[in-house]
Formats: C-alpha cells, sequence, structure tokens
C-alpha cells in the first residue's frame, strides 16, 4: 500500500528523463506524457480513497525508522493535493496542443512540466520539513524552465522577480529550517510537533515566522505578490493554468500542513489571518484596475488565496472545512479560467481586455466563463457559492464578523471584475466561424468538474470536513509517522554471480 | 567559535543585502551566494561546534564529534545554491544578449514600455500556423 | 401523485420544456408553444396542490447537509398562489414576446432565459429551505442580468445589466448573512419550521436589519431604487415580465414570508416611511417622463413603495390589502406593460412627444389600456380600487406618527398614479397625433392583442366579483401569510359605505385627473444627487477603479528589490527578541586564527562593494567563499570544506564566461535616501542574523539523530563518513531531489542561452568543441579529463568512509570537463553532457525503486562481499547511489558550460560580442 506514495513520486520524475531522452517530435512526446499522465491519476485515486478511509499512509525512505529517514505521509490533505494536482496536469497535457501551442513548445514545456510535478508531488507527500525545502526547490527551478518556454524579451525579464523573490523565500525557508532544528532537535515534521512544546518561545516564533514568511511568498499573499501577476501572462496559457491552480496552492498546502502541527501556540497564526483578510480584499480591489486579462486573473488568485488562508490560520474545525471545500472549487475554476484567457488570447491574438474582439470566442468559451466567472465571484448554483458559504458559516461560527463582512465585499468585487471581463470578451454575439466544442473540451472538462461540485458539495464537503477533523487531531499523524519500523535489507546479503 | 561565526555571518549578511538590493541584476547574484553562505553558517551553528570531524575512525568513541546532520543538510544546500548560481548567470548572459542595457537592471515584467515591443507576444499568442 | 413530484414539477416545468426546445433546434414558434405549456403545466400542478388539504414542506433531497441546504419546498396557499400567479403572467409573457419578435435568433435566446427565470422564480416562491430560496434569489438576479444585457454589444444595456446586477447581489449578501444567522440560532433552515418559532425581539430586529438591504434592492425601494428605470434597456415583453411583475415583488414576497417570524420587531415600521418616500418619489419621476416604457418604469417603483407601505403598517390586516394589492398590481402591471409594447409595434415610438390619437389605429389596444391604466389608478370597479381602498383603510387604522406619514405617502403618491396614467391614455390614444410616427402607426397583430386582453378581463372581473375573490382568494392566502384563520373582518366589496377611505380616494382621483388634464402639471424633479442612484453608483465603481490602480501599482509596479528588502525583513523582524537577550550577555572571546579569517573575510566584502569591474567582484566573492570553506574547516566539517572550494572554482570560472559581451553596469545613481534605507536595512538584518548564532548557541535544543547516526553509520550502514552516509543513505532522498535540481538548472541555462537552437534536445548537447587549436596547452589539457577521471573515480570510492563522495567527485569532474572546454581540446568519448546528467538521474531512480524488488523501502540499500577469485570484494548499493549522483552533476556542469561556450552567435547576434571576446 505504501508503495503508492513511491510510484506518485517515481512516476513524474521518470516521465520527465523519458521525455528528455526521447527524440520523438512534439506530438509523440505528448503521446508519451499523456502516457505517463493517466497512471499518475489513477494512483493519486487510489491513495485518495486509501485516506478517504481515514487511514495514514506512510512509506519509510531507506528503511530508516523516523525521525532517522525521510518519511513520506500521506494523509486526507495530502492525498486531496496529489489528486487535484494530477487532474490538472492530465487537463493542461490535453489543452497543450502542438498545432495550438507551437511544435517547439510543446516539446520544450514537457519534460520541465513533469519535473514540477515530481516536485510537486514529492512536496505534498513528504513528511520532513527539510526534504521540504528540498521540494521546493526542484518546483522552483522547473517553473524558471516553463518560464523560458515562450521564449521572447518578456519572458526573459519576467524570470527575475519571480527568481528573486522565490530565493530570498529559499533563504528563510532554510535557514527557519535550521532555527526549527535548533529549536527541538530534529527536522522531521512529526517530531517537530513534539518537540515544538519544550521548545524556546523566542527561538521558536522566530523560526516559525521565518518558514510563513517563506510560504506567504509562495501563496502569493500581500505584500510579496508582486511576482504573480508578472509571471502568469507570460507562461504558455495551459501550463499557466498549471501555475495558476497548483503553484500558489503551494504555499496553502504547506501552511496547511504546518500551522495545525506546530505553530498553534505562536502569535503567527492571529497575524496570519489579518494578512489572509488583507488579501483576500485590496488584491481584488487592485484586480478592478487591470485589463490584462491573466493579469487580473493573477490578482484574483491572491485574494482567493486569502480567503483560504485566514480559514486555515483561524485553526478552527469549521474554518479549515470551508477553506479546504474553498481551495478545491477555486483549483478546479481557476484553472478553467485561465483556459478561458488562453482561448480569448489566441482567438483574438491580444493580452489587453480592451482590444479583444468580443465574441470571437464562441459560444462553448463563453458558457465556459460564465460558469466559471460566476462562480468565482461565488454566485450560486454554481460551486463558488458553497464554497464562499462554508467560509462564511466557519466565520459565523467562530464570531468573526470583521473577517466576514471583508469576504462579502470581496466577493462583490469579484464579481466587478467578472462582469468587466464579460463585457470586452464575451460583449457581443458569438461570430459564426468560432472555435467549435471539440477545441475547448479540456475547459469544458474543467467547468463539468465544477458543476460536478456545486452539485455533490454534500460529500465533499464531508472529505473536507474529515481532513480538518485530522489536521486537528495532530496525534493521529505522530501515531502514523511512529508506526514507522525499520526495514532494512538484512546485512550481507550474498548475490553470487 | 560561536563568536566568530556571528561576526561572519553578521558581514556576509551586510554585504549579501546591500548587494542584492542593488540596483543590477549582477550584483543581485553575488549578493545571494553571499547570503546562502550566511544561511549555512547558521545551519552549522544549530548543530553546536564539535571538536572532531564526523568522520569515525572504527574506534567507536564519539565524545565530541560534530552533528553530521546540519553537516549533511549545508552539502545539499551548498549544491542547490551552485545550481541556483549557474542558472542566474544564464539568465544575466541571455538577458545581456536579448535585452542589452535594460537587463542588468531588472525590471518588472509589467513596464508598459516593454509591452509594446516583443517579438515573444506574437509567437506565444500560440497563432502560429 | 406525490407532493415532492408535484411540487418539483412546478418549478421545473417551464425551463425544461424550453430548453428541450432550444435543444432540439425548433423554430421559435415552437420553442414559445413549449414554454407555454411548461407554464400551464406548472400552473395546474400548482393549482392541484391547492386544492389537495396537504400544507407544508416537502423534502426532495438534501443537498448540502451539514450546512443545512436542502432541496424542500414550501406546500402553502400563498406559495402556490404566488406560483400560479407568476406561471399565468409567465405563460402570457411567452405568448407575447413570440408574436412581439418573430422569427429571430435573438427571441429564442430571450424564450429561454424568460423560462429560465420562470422557473427560478417559481424556485423563489416555493422555496422551503433558506439557502434555497437564496439560490433562487440570486439566480433571478443572473438571469435578469443577461436578459437586459440581451441587446448584446450595446454599452448602455449592458451598463444597466452590470447596474442591476451588482446593486441586488450586494444587497444580498446580508441577506445570505442573515439566513446564515437564522440557521445558526435555529438549528434549521427549514422556513417552515422556523415560522412556527418564537424569536426574541432582539434576534428578530437583528435579522431584519441583515434583510432589509435585499428588499429594497430587490424591490427597488429608494435610494437603491436607481436600477429598475435603467432596466428598461430591456425589450419591453421581459421588462413587463421581471421588472414589473415578478422579480422586483420578490423584496415584498420575501417580506410577507418572514412577517410572523420577524414581524414582532420594532424595526418593521421603517418599511413605511422607506415605502412612503419610494411611493411619492416614484410617481413624481413618473409624471416627469416621456417615454412611457420609462414612466411605467417609476410607476413600478411607486407601487412598489406603496407595498412596502402597506407591509411595513405590521398589522394581519395590512397583510390582507398587501396580498391583494400585489396580485392586483402585477396583473394590470404587466398588463400595461405588453400595451407598452403594442403601441411601440403600432406607432414605431414610445415618446409622448410623437404619440397620440393612437385610438384610430388600434381602437381595441385602446380599450385594454383604458382599463388597465383605470385600474392602475384605482378607478372603481377595477381591481386596483379594490386594492387602493383597503390599503388606505388600514393605513388610518395605524397609530398616528406611523399614520401620518402613510396617508400622507399613500394620497401624494396616488394622486401622482391617476395623473400620469390619465396623461398615458389621453396622450397617447386620444387627441391629435403629434410627429409622423403616429400616421405610419398600423393595426396589431391580434395575437399581440392576447395577452393584455386576458389581463384586462382579470382586473375587470376582480371588481363585481369581489365577495367571490374574498372567499376563494384572500382569506386563504392571507391566512397562510399571518399563519391563522384572520379574525372576522367585513368582506371585501365595492361598497363599504360613505367612509373617509372612499371620501379620500375620490378626493385623489380628482385631484389627480385635475393637475393632469386641467393644470397640465409636469413636474420634472431632477431631485437630489443621492436619489439618482445610478449616477451614484457609476461614481463609486470608478473611484473604486481608482484605487484598484494606485494598489496594484503598489503591489506589484515598485523595483523589485523594495519586495525583496520587504520579505527578509519579514522574515528576521521576529528574531529581535532573540537578539536583545543575545547582546545581554557578553559573548566568548573569538578564536585567533578565526577572527584573522573574519577580519579577511570583513576586507575582501568591503572591497565587493568598492571595485567596480565585474570580474574582480566575483573573484573577490569567491575569495569570501574560501574564506567561509576555511571556517568550515575550522567547524569540523572537512566535507563542506571540499566542496566549498570546487564549488566556488566552478562558480568562479562560469562566472568568467558568463560575464562576456554584457552591457555595461547601470550608471545610474540610486537617490540617496533609498541608498540609506538598504545599508540601515542591510545592517539591521546583519545584527540580527549574527546574534541568531548566539541565540542558537544559548537555547538550542540537543538534537534527536544526531547520536543514532554516529552510531548506526558504522554499524548498519557499513560507512565512517557520517556526513556521506547521511547524504547516501539517511537522507538520500533530499540528495537525489537536488541532483535533479542541478540537472534543471543546467538544461535552464543551455535552454537561456542557446535558445531555439537546442529548443526540445536540450541533453543532446554535444560535448566536443569544433575548432581543433595546436600548441602545448591543447596538449596538455588532453591529459585533463583521464587524470580528473581518475581522482574522481578515487574521490568516489572513498567517499563513504573518509571526506568525498558523490558531489565533491562529480564537482572535480565537471570543472576538469570545463577545462577541458575552455582550452578548446577535442573531447571525445562522452557523447552528450546532457545525456550524461540524464543517465545519472537514471540510476538515480534505479535506485530509488531497486530496493522494493527486496520488499525493502524505497531508497534501501544493500551491501556484501563479492567472492571473486577467491579474494572477497565489499560491494554496497550506496555506491551505485553516489554513481549516479556523479554522473549528473559532471554531466550537468558540462552541459551548462558547454552552452556557454563557445559564446553562440545568439538570435539578436550583436557585433560587439565578437569584440568583447
Amino acid at each position: 500500500m505504501s508503495g503508492l506514495l513511491l510510484t506518485a513520486l517515481v512516476l513524474p520524475g521518470v516521465a520527465g528523463v523519458v521525455l528528455w531522452l526521447s527524440g520523438s517530435g512534439a506530438s509523440g512526446l505528448r503521446r508519451i506524457a499523456l502516457g505517463f499522465a493517466l497512471p499518475q491519476l489513477v494512483v493519486a485515486v487510489a491513495i485518495l480513497r486509501a485516506t478517504a478511509r481515514g487511514e495514514i499512509l506512510v512509506h519509510g525512505f531507506g528503511g530508516w525508522a523516523p525521525p532517522f529517514g525521510i518519511v513520506f505521509v500521506a494523509d486526507r490533505l495530502a492525498a486531496l493535493f496529489v489528486v487535484l494536482l494530477a487532474v490538472l496536469l492530465l487537463a493542461t497535457l490535453w489543452a497543450l496542443r502542438p498545432k495550438v501551442h507551437g511544435e517547439e513548445a510543446v516539446a520544450r514545456s514537457l519534460p520541465p512540466l513533469f519535473l514540477l510535478v515530481f516536485g510537486l508531488n514529492g512536496s505534498f507527500l513528504t513528511g520532513d520539513l527539510f526534504n521540504l525545502f528540498v521540494m521546493f526547490e526542484v518546483v522552483l527551478l522547473s517553473s524558471y524552465l516553463l518560464l523560458q518556454v515562450p521564449g521572447g524579451e518578456r519572458s526573459l525579464s519576467a524570470a527575475y522577480p519571480n527568481i528573486a523573490i522565490n530565493l530570498v523565500a529559499a533563504l528563510l525557508f532554510f535557514i527557519g529550517v535550521g532555527l526549527i532544528y535548533g529549536a527541538t532537535g530534529t527536522v522531521n515534521l512529526a517530531g517537530i510537533a513534539e518537540g515544538i512544546g519544550d521548545a524556546d518561545p523566542a527561538l521558536r516564533t522566530a523560526a516559525i515566522a521565518m518558514l510563513v514568511v517563506a510560504f506567504s511568498v509562495k501563496a502569493g499573499l500581500i505584500p510579496f505578490l508582486y511576482w504573480l501577476p508578472a509571471t502568469y501572462p507570460v507562461l504558455k496559457g495551459p501550463v499557466a493554468a498549471l501555475f495558476a491552480g497548483m503553484m500558489t496552492k503551494l504555499g496553502v498546502y504547506a501552511l496547511a500542513r504546518t500551522l495545525p502541527l506546530f505553530m498553534r501556540d505562536t502569535p503567527i497564526p492571529s497575524i496570519l489571518v489579518w494578512v489572509g483578510a488583507a488579501s483576500s480584499l485590496i488584491a481584488v480591489i487592485a484586480a478592478l484596475s487591470e485589463f490584462e486579462l491573466r493579469r487580473l486573473l493573477g490578482f484574483h488568485i491572491t485574494s482567493q488565496v486569502g480567503y483560504m488562508v485566514l480559514g486555515l490560520a483561524l485553526l478552527s474545525h469549521a474554518t479549515i472545512a470551508g477553506a479546504l471545500f474553498y481551495l478545491v472549487h477555486h483549483v478546479l475554476v481557476k484553472t478553467a479560467l485561465f483556459f478561458v484567457a488562453d482561448d480569448l488570447e489566441r482567438t483574438s491574438e491580444t493580452r489587453d481586455l480592451r482590444s479583444m474582439t468580443a465574441g470571437a470566442a464562441g459560444p462553448a468559451v463563453a458558457f465556459a466563463f460564465v460558469v466559471a466567472g460566476f462562480s468565482l465571484a461565488g454566485l450560486p448554483p454554481f460551486s463558488g457559492f458553497f464554497a464562499k458559504l462554508g467560509l462564511l458559516r466557519g466565520l459565523f461560527v467562530v464570531s468573526e464578523w470583521a473577517l466576514l463582512g471583508v469576504l462579502l465585499v470581496a466577493s462583490i468585487f469579484t464579481l466587478a471584475s467578472m462582469l468587466k471581463v464579460w463585457l470586452y470578451a464575451f460583449g457581443a454575439p458569438a461570430s459564426a466561424e468560432s472555435t467549435g466544442w471539440w477545441s475547448s473540451a479540456p475547459l469544458l472538462g474543467m467547468v463539468a468538474l465544477s458543476i460536478a461540485l456545486a452539485v455533490s458539495a454534500g460529500p465533499v464537503f464531508a472529505f473536507a470536513e474529515a481532513t480538518a477533523t485530522q489536521l486537528l487531531q495532530v496525534d493521529d499523524y505522530l501515531a502514523a509517522v511512529a508506526s514507522v519500523q525499520d526495514s532494512r535489507i538484512p546485512a550481507g546479503l550474498e548475490v553470487l554471480p | 567559535m560561536i563568536t566568530v561565526m556571528a561576526l561572519a555571518v553578521a558581514l556576509l549578511v551586510v554585504v549579501g543585502v546591500e548587494l542584492l538590493l542593488g540596483r543590477s541584476l549582477f550584483k543581485a547574484i553575488l549578493g545571494l551566494s553571499l547570503l546562502a553562505h550566511a544561511a549555512h553558517l547558521l545551519m552549522i551553528a544549530t548543530g553546536g561546534v564539535g571538536t572532531s570531524p564526523p568522520v569515525l575512525d572504527g574506534s567507536g568513541s564519539v565524545v565530541g564529534t560534530a552533528d553530521p546532520l546540519p553537516q549533511a543538510l549545508v552539502l545539499t544546500a551548498i549544491v542547490i545554491s551552485m545550481a541556483v548560481t549557474l542558472y542566474l548567470v544564464g539568465l544575466l548572459q541571455a538577458s545581456g544578449r536579448r535585452l542589452g542595457a535594460s537587463a542588468v537592471e531588472p525590471a518588472l515584467a509589467s513596464d508598459p514600455g516593454r509591452e509594446a515591443a516583443d517579438p515573444g507576444e506574437s509567437d506565444s499568442s500560440g497563432a502560429s500556423p | 401523485m406525490s407532493g415532492q413530484f408535484l411540487a418539483t414539477l412546478v418549478v421545473i416545468a417551464p425551463a425544461l420544456l424550453a430548453c428541450l426546445g432550444a435543444i432540439t433546434r425548433r423554430p421559435v414558434r415552437d420553442v414559445a408553444t413549449l414554454a407555454v405549456t411548461g407554464s400551464l403545466i406548472s400552473s395546474l400542478a400548482a393549482a392541484w396542490l391547492a386544492a389537495q388539504p396537504f400544507r407544508g414542506p416537502v423534502l426532495v433531497a438534501d443537498w448540502l447537509p451539514q450546512l443545512l441546504v436542502s432541496v424542500s419546498w414550501r406546500v402553502e396557499t400563498v406559495t402556490l398562489a404566488l406560483a400560479i400567479l407568476v406561471t399565468v403572467i409567465g405563460a402570457l409573457v411567452v405568448q407575447f414576446t413570440a408574436a412581439y419578435f418573430g422569427e429571430s435568433r435573438a427571441a429564442r435566446e430571450i424564450l429561454v432565459l424568460l423560462a429560465l427565470f420562470e422557473t427560478s422564480m417559481l424556485g423563489l416562491v416555493l422555496a422551503d429551505n433558506l439557502y434555497l430560496l437564496f439560490l433562487f434569489w440570486e439566480i433571478t438576479g443572473i438571469v435578469s442580468f443577461f436578459l437586459i444585457g440581451s441587446a448584446r454589444g450595446d454599452a448602455a444595456a449592458f451598463g444597466a445589466a452590470r447596474h442591476a446586477l451588482l446593486i441586488t447581489s450586494a444587497g444580498a449578501l446580508p441577506l445570505l448573512v442573515a439566513f446564515i444567522y437564522l440557521t445558526s440560532r435555529t438549528g434549521t433552515a427549514s422556513l417552515s419550521t422556523l415560522l412556527g418559532l418564537e424569536l426574541p425581539v432582539a434576534a428578530q430586529t437583528i435579522a431584519l436589519a441583515l434583510l432589509l438591504p435585499a428588499v429594497v434592492t430587490k424591490s427597488a425601494q429608494v435610494p437603491l431604487h436607481a436600477w429598475l428605470p435603467g432596466a428598461m434597456a430591456a425589450p419591453t415583453p421581459v421588462s413587463a415580465y421581471l421588472h414589473s411583475a415578478t422579480m422586483v415583488k420578490a423584496g415584498i414576497i420575501l417580506l410577507l414570508y418572514v412577517y410572523p417570524l420577524l414581524g414582532g420587531s420594532p424595526l418593521w415600521t421603517v418599511l413605511v416611511p422607506i415605502g412612503a418616500v419610494t411611493c411619492v418619489w416614484g410617481s413624481f419621476r413618473a409624471l416627469g417622463e416621456t417615454d412611457i416604457k420609462l414612466l411605467m418604469a417609476w410607476s413600478t417603483v411607486s407601487q412598489l413603495g406603496l407595498l412596502t407601505l402597506t407591509i411595513g403598517l405590521g398589522t394581519d390586516l395590512a397583510m390582507r390589502a398587501a396580498v391583494l394589492h400585489l396580485f392586483a398590481h402585477a396583473v394590470f402591471k404587466a398588463g400595461l406593460f405588453l400595451t407598452v409594447g403594442g403601441v411601440d409595434k403600432a406607432a414605431g415610438t414610445r415618446s409622448l412627444l410623437e404619440l397620440g390619437g393612437l385610438r384610430e389605429h388600434t381602437p381595441r389596444l385602446f380599450v385594454l389600456a383604458a382599463v388597465l391604466a383605470g385600474s392602475m389608478a384605482g378607478i372603481p370597479p377595477l381591481a386596483g380600487f379594490l386594492s387602493k381602498e383597503l390599503v388606505l383603510k388600514k393605513a388610518m387604522l395605524s397609530e398616528p406618527w406611523v399614520h401620518g406619514i402613510a396617508i400622507s405617502g399613500i394620497v401624494l403618491g396616488s394622486i401622482g398614479t391617476v395623473a400620469y396614467s390619465s396623461r398615458f391614455v389621453f396622450e397617447v390614444f386620444l387627441g391629435r397625433s403629434r410627429g409622423a410616427a403616429t400616421d405610419r402607426g398600423r393595426r396589431l397583430k391580434p395575437s399581440l392583442l392576447l395577452a393584455p386582453a386576458i389581463l384586462a378581463v382579470l382586473t375587470l372581473a376582480a371588481g363585481p366579483g369581489a365577495a367571490w375573490v374574498d372567499r376563494w382568494f384572500l382569506e386563504p392566502v392571507t391566512a397562510s401569510v399571518i399563519g391563522r384563520m384572520l379574525p372576522a373582518v367585513t368582506p371585501l366589496s365595492l361598497w363599504y359605505g360613505v367612509n373617509a377611505a372612499l371620501v379620500l380616494s375620490l378626493v385623489i382621483v380628482s385631484v389627480g385627473y385635475f393637475s393632469d388634464r386641467i393644470l397640465g402639471l409636469r413636474m420634472v424633479p431632477r431631485g437630489p444627487r443621492a436619489l439618482s442612484g445610478a449616477r451614484l453608483f457609476d461614481q463609486a465603481l470608478d473611484a473604486c477603479q481608482g484605487l484598484g490602480a494606485r494598489f496594484s501599482w503598489l503591489l506589484a509596479s515598485l523595483h523589485p528589490a523594495v519586495y525583496l528588502g520587504l520579505a527578509l525583513a519579514a522574515g528576521l523582524v521576529a528574531t529581535v527578541p532573540l537578539a536583545f537577550d543575545a547582546l545581554s550577555v557578553s559573548p566568548p572571546p573569538a578564536h585567533p586564527v578565526g577572527l584573522t579569517t573574519v577580519l579577511l573575510l570583513a576586507a575582501v566584502l568591503i572591497a565587493v562593494l568598492r571595485v567596480r569591474s565585474r570580474l574582480t567582484r566575483v573573484l573577490l566573492v569567491s575569495v569570501a567563499g574560501f574564506a567561509v570553506a576555511f571556517l568550515y574547516r575550522m567547524l569540523n566539517a572537512p566535507d563542506l570544506l571540499l566542496t566549498q572550494l570546487l564549488v566556488e572554482v566552478l562558480v568562479t570560472i562560469f562566472f568568467a564566461l558568463g560575464l562576456r559581451g554584457l552591457p555595461p553596469e547601470p550608471t545610474k545613481r540610486v537617490p540617496p535616501a533609498w541608498r540609506w534605507a538598504r545599508r540601515s536595512l542591510a545592517v539591521g538584518l546583519g545584527l540580527l542574523a549574527g546574534s541568531l548564532v548566539f541565540a542558537l548557541d544559548r537555547v538550542g535544543a540537543p538534537s534527536q539523530v544526531k547520536d543514532y547516526y554516529l552510531a548506526a553509520a558504522p554499524d548498519l550502514a557499513k560507512g565512517l563518513n557520517v556526513v556521506n552516509v547521511t547524504l547516501t543513505d539517511f537522507r538520500a532522498l533530499d540528495t537525489l531531489m537536488e541532483t535533479f535540481v542541478v540537472m534543471l538548472a543546467a538544461f535552464g541555462v543551455a535552454g537561456l542561452v542557446k535558445g531555439r537552437e537546442w529548443a526540445s534536445t536540450t541533453w543532446s548537447c554535444p560535448l566536443d568543441v569544433p575548432g581543433q587549436r595546436t600548441g602545448l596547452l591543447p596538449g596538455m589539457s588532453r591529459l585533463i579529463l583521464p587524470l580528473a577521471g581518475v581522482l574522481a573515480v578515487s574521490l568516489l570510492l572513498k567517499g563513504h568512509n573518509e571526506p568525498g563522495g558523490g558531489f565533491v567527485a562529480g564537482l572535480a569532474f565537471g570543472i576538469a570537463s570545463i577545462l577541458a572546454i575552455v582550452v578548446a581540446a577535442r573531447v571525445r568519448g562522452l557523447g552528450s553532457a546532457g545525456g550524461v546528467s540524464l543517465a545519472g538521474g537514471a540510476v538515480l531512480l534505479v535506485s530509488l525503486t531497486g530496493s522494493l524488488l527486496f520488499g525493502a523501502p524505497g531508497l534501501t540499500h544493500a551491501h556484501g562481499e563479492l567472492q571473486i577469485l577467491g579474494a572477497g570484494w565489499k560491494w554496497h548499493t550506496a555506491l551505485l547511489f553516489d554513481l549516479g549522483v556523479v554522473l549528473a552533476i559532471a554531466g550537468g556542469t558540462a552541459a551548462a558550460t558547454r552552452a556557454l561556450w563557445p559564446p553562440s552567435r545568439a538570435p539578436s547576434s550583436n557585433a560587439d560580442l565578437g569584440a568583447a571576446q
């Protein structure tokens, strides 16, 4: 069973190497890629099914029991992210077509794309803080490679903002790990959770602050979001969609993982709550003034990451459940919106809303935008409404009225900028010779998933609540990690010729 | 030894930050590698200072041996920061060729000036036949 | 048939059939027929349910049980009556729309949207679960957005649609909060259950306060009414349905629904002034309009005000009046809007300045218009008269101050109503036709007269049949609104004898008529800005955009350094306490050798800041690196020493290659303020970081793993160099991932520099260097690689027990290959550097999974002794792992270097590069 975790990590790694070595053309590479992405999804779902039953999968690398070896842990949270990533990967590969996005671009994108997934899966599964740091680096480097793919001056000049802030974040992360090791004597997450209580308060707070800043940079929270609107307009459309869906969520994941484990009894979460609130409000107002579609959507990412972070940082069952459900909705819808952006930009060959030819994109895209856009604004009957409802209910339970107000106002502004996009992109009746339904199949797929989420809100929310429970019951996590035994290959194993 | 490390870290950070926040990509790269040194020294400091390296002689006596874990982590980190530096130098070179003077002074992609004339614009919109 | 099924059928039938028609691409006529059928089906189903004895909630399905969201309908007399109203008018409007538009693509779209709206309205009316009600409440708004904006490409229409949607959904947000409040307080989201409860007054007031914005916005009460006249951008039939008969009533309906629950709150009375102001203001604005459609819109505002006012009176009898007027208004106003549509068709204009004398052309339309307008004006014996009479009577029964506001509001509003009604009738149909427009007026298709005719008949029949209406409609509906039987009241009738109400309404009618016909009263009150909400709304939106521009500039458009500094500061600010108690104690004396090293370091670093030449800077930084390496030596970290040295060498060479042909450093001086800020930040952060070392020394906890590692390395992992064992065994996964980082970086460089040349096949960059040179250096350099190979292998082999190991070996070999490349010796036998590196990666992945074959977890190593020729050869799979590292690192570094050398003629190949070399 625990072999699943290893497989989830190895598959994309192997895929990356194979894709780089194989000399075949773009479409051939794409076929290979799909050949790897499908089993990836299968494995992810298998992990999800296992964890949904409440069990926590573990895999101790090198046969060393923690805290001495590195251990992989898959609880509901990790499984959720792994599955979402697998789905996004599949959708991205589906959307990334050589005919549409150019042979060379596709060929250059695929290997780093899989190494990105390699790093992301590792980050979601690892139970070791330093290992998480290394995984972050893998993610970082592969994202740089993807950032270069479009070529052109803009992708070069977009590189620096992205790299610099992420390197600073990595620096803080590394020092933070050091301080944690100094404070608790281990870098194993479970070990930290056990040792953090006896650690020196000042040292503990300092260490956690550094980690949280590092994660906030990843999550694109205010005031560390400037790399985000600079980067996302540059990436190839479908890749941008994957980034929009997952990259900032990596920061969210790290917070969701570490906050309940060992950040509880510090002042940090209460600060983080307000950082999240500020992000959700300020970023959405900033988006109002944007006319470059993907930049606009980028600001919205920050805004909604703010929702999730404040939900998580409140560390109460109701808000965490709401935040997690919101996350699922957000990942699907945001990806869909970036697919829409890609379609629009290609059909009217511009990134600027003002110079777009309204109605050029055709009914399929328009329909998708209506669902995704209104869902993003939290309007019923779309998935966003239930996500918003869940969060509001959570805030109500912990009676955080101010935050409640912030969320409500933010959702109105979100609606406003979605309507703006509608005006410029779809304001006119669709032209006859617009792209058909099949060409935007990945997009419609994501939309269908979002609708499915709305319809089956009950079960998914139940899962979110179960995840929240599991996150708050740290003992289960610790017990699962403790259950990893030394399992070395007996010494002196003879292999005679 | 603690004092020495503290001084070294402080120096590296001061100059590193000064360079990183300078208005040039080249300086920023140097600054980042200095900051990395500082971070590595800090990590070593978490293990405390031993009297003998963690390379055993087989005698079984481990008294006063330095903590191997921070050293291993730092070794990993050194190689990572090397990799990143290599990449940044490549970036410096490439943008030096493509962007000319504007390369060495990092600017945000959102510069309105740049959006106008961007060869990458047309082909990245994917409309290539 | 079960209640669940029937109730659901009532809701979904219209949309279902219409969508069916649209999907099967039927002509508009058929779609319309289907939609009408759907409406009739649901009204029949509703009627059937009404005939049944059963009353109460029916649960169809749970949706989101954790949040108490479920699909459940409330089968009550009032809900069914409203459902019938919605469906009947819906059917008529659909029929009219089809006739109005004829065969066109827009018509199909509008019909489907209308059907969707009908369904959502039915859902709103019938929903028992509060969240379900909210859901339909919002959907009506969304559909209305698309109906108003259905004139696609028309900016004004879009503006109006956006205004309507934003205002109403902004108002709806507190409603959602109110519902959450009610559910979390009472533990139920079922309206039926809630109505049975008795809430404390405070709770009632809170809920009502949260609920009012939704009512005020949705039902267009002053000052948030401006969206309704704007919504007239919608096609006339649409306005007839949404913006007069149904959607704008949603707020009123909500008030009726919650009256038993929240009616006890003192805040309830606030509805009276709101309604009064709206009533008066609306009717006066209507007087000033010359577009008859806008006239009707403003009159709707006024009538909604009247309804709010009536409900505000807060007595059971007031509810009775409100119910009656709600239905009466829906009927005559829908009819009037359709008449307006007819006028538009007939005369080709809606402007009072051009219309006139239309009676000759369309006498039938004139009759209908007269009847409906008369009902609106409250002329006996029409429905409007009945309801207004009732309202007046109730208003007089209320306590004094309310009484004053209410009466004056009603009287003034109604005078206005009479005035504009008569103006509508007289100036459109009678008199001489002004302007050319009406001359080409043509007779109307009977199909355009059907719907208004039916509505007119309804409003006409209500008067004579007052008793019947009272018995079969008003009593039961009112009872189900207030939740109990009404006490015996004077039955509804046309004649209650001479009383104040009658006198008042006579006064109203005569004064209204007088002021319109005789005085020709045409007040066009522009009114205070506050009341012209549309402009206010746009201004607010612009203001937000301006603010947003400032935000986005602050957040994403400043120089990167700002945000970097911010991040660093934020990360280190929490260490201030540590710093303070670190400074409190005197530091231990510094080690002399170490101190000299630090002094050297300081000198070098200062020099780095001073010198100008890039290459010098690089060299100085690498010297600093050597100093750090020396510190590692003093800290008993020989592996770090080795690695650091090699890394510095490699990076320096790389810089030397990478710096070629760059444009000069920017000479622009940064502003002194910025420089000082930077400097102080740097110093502050430096102090903090330095003091961290002391802090760690003082309060650091003992390691949990050190002793185990020191014990397990020799015994279990069979290695004496514990650092290397940690890298290859205890924490081998770190090493593996990090090796991929190096590969990625290397390929990144190759991709960056060579760009499209090595597009997809970065890995295949050849290591062979063209341009064979002769001479001593190349000759010697032939030896470089072999020698480096030997060195690397030895480092690799002894790595497990002594300083050395995979990284060091890989770096050494990488440097060697770089040297070989730089001195341009022909390099054979290595094939492609990137390929080597990938091979290394493959090896690593193999050793990651290989151990699974032995049933052990990933990356588990095995070791043993191999008997060959009698001699025992120790073997350890860690060596294989390390080999992978060597290949990956060496290949990667080589590939990166190869990419930089020789400087390729880049796409934008600039000649100065050649000069630079």
